[in-house]
């Protein structure tokens, strides 16, 4: 490689890094507890549970789990029910003042889906846990952070990038993985910086721009609501349930009836989340019923049904966009919770490494000088 | 170029595999992805422990003796 092109590269390392390096470090020790947030929840006693009840005890309407909900929390409004695979008897029910607000104020709550009671509200607003959450995803500043820390997370794809270009001149006369022992301590760190850069590579940008993607999420889904808005304006739908059809409960403008009548449309399917009409993954009209499949994967990528509560028609308006696909693929390889606990250590082992490439590269920049880039 | 790149290479698809092992399927997916991801792991702390150096000491408190020690054992 000429001389002014790898000095050109070695800017763009220097100066992609420079600017990044404190916030990358930053989401390296805030995101090593969030790795095992479920974990740590249930040691710490904050996870909620729903007592045992003996099995194919009857499950109880969602309206009366939204009223329930709205009586122990007056003013706010349902705006979602989630499901958890792993929690089939409980909701998660978010509440918010209105149904169309950012939802940085909204509150969660556990109810019991056999007796619509609730069970309380996990403790996500405070503590430690909480503090790493923030930090990690939005700095506490909403969506400006989430893009802000998205921005940081493509300056280190750069820097990553450049630091590969600029491996090969360095590993001319090294064997691979050769720390040089008898030389200074900043040979020794750059034989290290340069090494454990290498191998921890492909999962550190794995798990970067898949966080980078996830800083759009928002934007994401306002996209996909834009869309199923257009395609329902449009007609350009495509009706999976007929009003008058016999296969399935008649509606009477009940939000449980209308998700009965999206699951006679899409059997083999479960219910991962339930939006009202006006919230962000629904449309003003219609009820959004998000269903996953039981694979590992079709698990993670969602269909999404809209369902008009009071006429139980059943529209599915457009497939599922690609960018919408990225997301929902985006999430498990950036959380590593998609392998067991084994997958979390790992992540977390491969995680600290890059918190010593970050840490050792500062280094580099600091006792910079004599052993500056030569070609 | 070939005797920079392949290790590298090899990590880098090694790496990639078990990254999409554990999304496509459940069991023997899941040990792919283990067993994939390990492997930088391993590389890495080998190659931590070999230069003797911690990353909270930022190397200069180990002498290369001390280095050398902890390279044999």
């Amino acid at each position: 490689m000429q001389a002014v092109t790898l000095r050109r590269w070695g800017w763009v390392h220097k100066w992609s890094s420079l600017v990044s390096t404190l916030f990358i470090l930053m989401l390296c020790l805030t995101g090593l507890p969030l790795i095992f947030s479920h974990e740590i929840d249930h040691l710490t006693g904050n996870e909620i549970e729903a007592p045992a009840m003996p099995e194919g005890t009857p499950r109880a309407a969602v309206d009366r789990v939204a009223a329930e909900a709205v009586k122990a929390y007056p003013g706010l409004v349902p705006l979602y029910f989630f499901a958890e695979e792993d929690a089939p008897d409980v909701w998660y029910v978010k509440l918010d003042t209105r149904v169309d607000t950012d939802e940085s104020e909204s509150t969660l709550i556990l109810s019991d889906a056999r007796t619509a009671e609730v069970l309380g509200a996990p403790n996500f607003d405070e503590g430690f846990m909480s503090v790493m959450y923030r930090l990690h995803v939005d700095l506490y500043a909403g969506l400006a952070g989430k893009l802000f820390l998205g921005f940081m997370g493509l300056l280190l794809m750069v820097a990553i990038v450049s630091g590969v270009v600029l491996y090969a001149p360095f590993m001319r006369k090294l064997r691979f993985g050769e720390v040089r022992q008898e030389r200074t301590p900043r040979t020794r760190w750059l034989d290290l910086h340069n090494l454990l850069g290498i191998v921890t590579l492909v999962w550190a940008l794995a798990v970067g721009f898949t966080g980078v993607i996830n800083t759009w999420a928002d934007l994401i889904f306002q996209a996909w609501q834009a869309e199923q808005v257009a395609a329902l304006q449009a007609g350009e739908t495509r009706v999976l349930l007929a009003t008058d059809s016999s296969d399935a409960p008649a509606a009477d403008g009940s939000l449980q009836t209308a998700v009965d009548r999206v699951l006679a449309a899409a059997p083999d399917m479960a219910v991962s989340m339930i939006a009202y009409p006006g919230t962000l993954r629904a449309t003003p009209e219609h009820v959004a019923v998000i269903l996953r499949g039981d694979t590992p994967l079709t698990s993670r990528l969602t269909q999404a049904l809209l369902v008009d509560p009071a006429n139980g028609e059943v529209l599915e308006a457009g497939a599922r966009p690609w960018y919408v696909t990225a997301l929902q693929l985006s999430e498990p390889l950036h959380f590593g919770d998609y392998g067991g606990l084994p997958l979390k250590v790992l992540w977390a082992l491969l995680d600290i490494l890059t918190i010593v490439v970050l840490g050792s590269g500062l280094y580099l920049w600091i006792k910079r000088g004599a052993t500056e880039v030569r070609s | 170029m070939m005797r920079i790149w392949l290790w590298p290479v090899l990590i880098g698809v090694l790496c990639t595999l078990g990254l999409i092992a554990g999304l496509v399927s459940e069991g023997a997916g899941d040990w792919l992805s283990w067993l994939a991801l390990a492997t930088p792991v391993a590389i890495g702390l080998h190659g931590l422990s070999r230069s003797g150096a911690r990353p909270q000491a930022r190397g200069e408190a180990l002498t290369p003796a001390g280095s050398r020690r902890a390279g044999r054992s």
